[in-house]
């Protein structure tokens, strides 16, 4: 393959992979946005935060995931959106892993859920693996940025 | 540097349609300025709701005695298993259950929601200000 079309390819590729994050970040933050009173008691069920914060949490959040999302998508504003993105997908999975240490049954709140279907019926694994397989679509670009980089360097 | 500017830019312009959204729900920023839980309910909102309401009693025997609200199941929190089925027998799907213990400072009855919620029952809520509160709200002049 040619230098500059592996470039082009290359640069594709980390796109696609943050506009997956951000898509599901859009997706996510919609659902939520819809129905605040419901993210309000998936919050509330972790006991992470005081009562009074998961109010102000849940009418935020979900439009700084849309806007965040958006951002990746378009990739305007793409280095900010990618470390809100990022800090979102690590403070996600890091109150599963707790709610889970504590074998609590949440709601995870990630698509707008409401409560588990059944009682122990919240899929830590699935849900703590699923943040960081975005988590790691963000860090995509970045990496092959840097082998591009390395490439172009030591090209004769 | 420039990641810290585009994070604020992009929090600046989360923030109006989050402003507008809280615009649309005045309940939540009562609620969040009260620091009302998300299950607790005040009589009024009670009275307002078109489902038929299940009000269990976290009290005493004793207190229960005294006085309940009308139709209310007494719930046994240091005898819930044997208890339970009082409540159960009384309960259907279609009903919103609320659980009350004395005043606004007894933590009873939000214990005992969570209980009823991991037992299967769904739309449980707590009364915030408890008996209290209610017979407040339904004191004859």
């Amino acid at each position: 393959m040619e230098p500059g079309t592996r470039d082009t390819v290359t640069r594709a590729a980390g796109w696609l992979a943050g506009a997956v994050a951000g898509l599901a970040l859009v997706v996510a933050g919609t659902a939520k946005a819809m129905h605040p009173a419901t993210f309000v008691a998936d919050i509330w069920s972790y006991h992470l935060v005081p009562e009074s914060w998961a109010y102000w949490i849940a009418v935020f959040l979900p439009w700084l995931e849309i806007v965040a999302g958006a951002a990746l998508i378009t990739h305007r504003l793409h280095t900010g959106a990618r470390l809100v993105a990022a800090g979102m997908f690590i403070v996600f999975a890091v109150a599963l892993a707790i709610s889970w240490a504590r074998g609590l049954d949440v709601a995870c709140g990630c698509f707008g859920g409401g409560p588990p279907s059944a009682a122990g019926a919240t899929n830590y694994p699935w849900l703590i693996t699923r943040d960081l397989l975005l988590l790691a679509c963000l860090a995509v670009e970045p990496w092959l940025a840097r082998r591009t980089t390395k490439r172009t360097q030591t090209r004769p | 540097m420039k990641a810290l500017r585009e994070v604020c830019v992009l929090a600046a312009v989360a923030a109006l349609p989050a402003a507008l959204a809280l615009a649309l729900h005045p309940e939540l920023t009562d609620r969040a300025r009260t620091g009302l839980a998300p299950d607790a309910v005040r009589p009024a909102e009670v009275a307002a709701w078109t489902a038929p309401v299940l009000w269990v009693d976290a009290r005493d025997a004793a207190a229960f005695a005294r006085g309940h609200v009308p139709g209310a199941v007494r719930l046994d929190e240091d005898n819930f298993s044997a208890s339970l089925g009082g409540v159960l027998a009384a309960w259907s799907p279609d009903m919103r259950v609320v659980v009350y213990c004395d005043t606004a400072a007894c933590s009873r009855s939000r214990e005992l929601a969570q209980r009823l919620r991991e037992a299967g029952l769904s739309e449980v809520h707590h009364l915030h200000g408890g008996w209290e509160a209610w017979s407040r709200a339904h004191a004859t002049p």
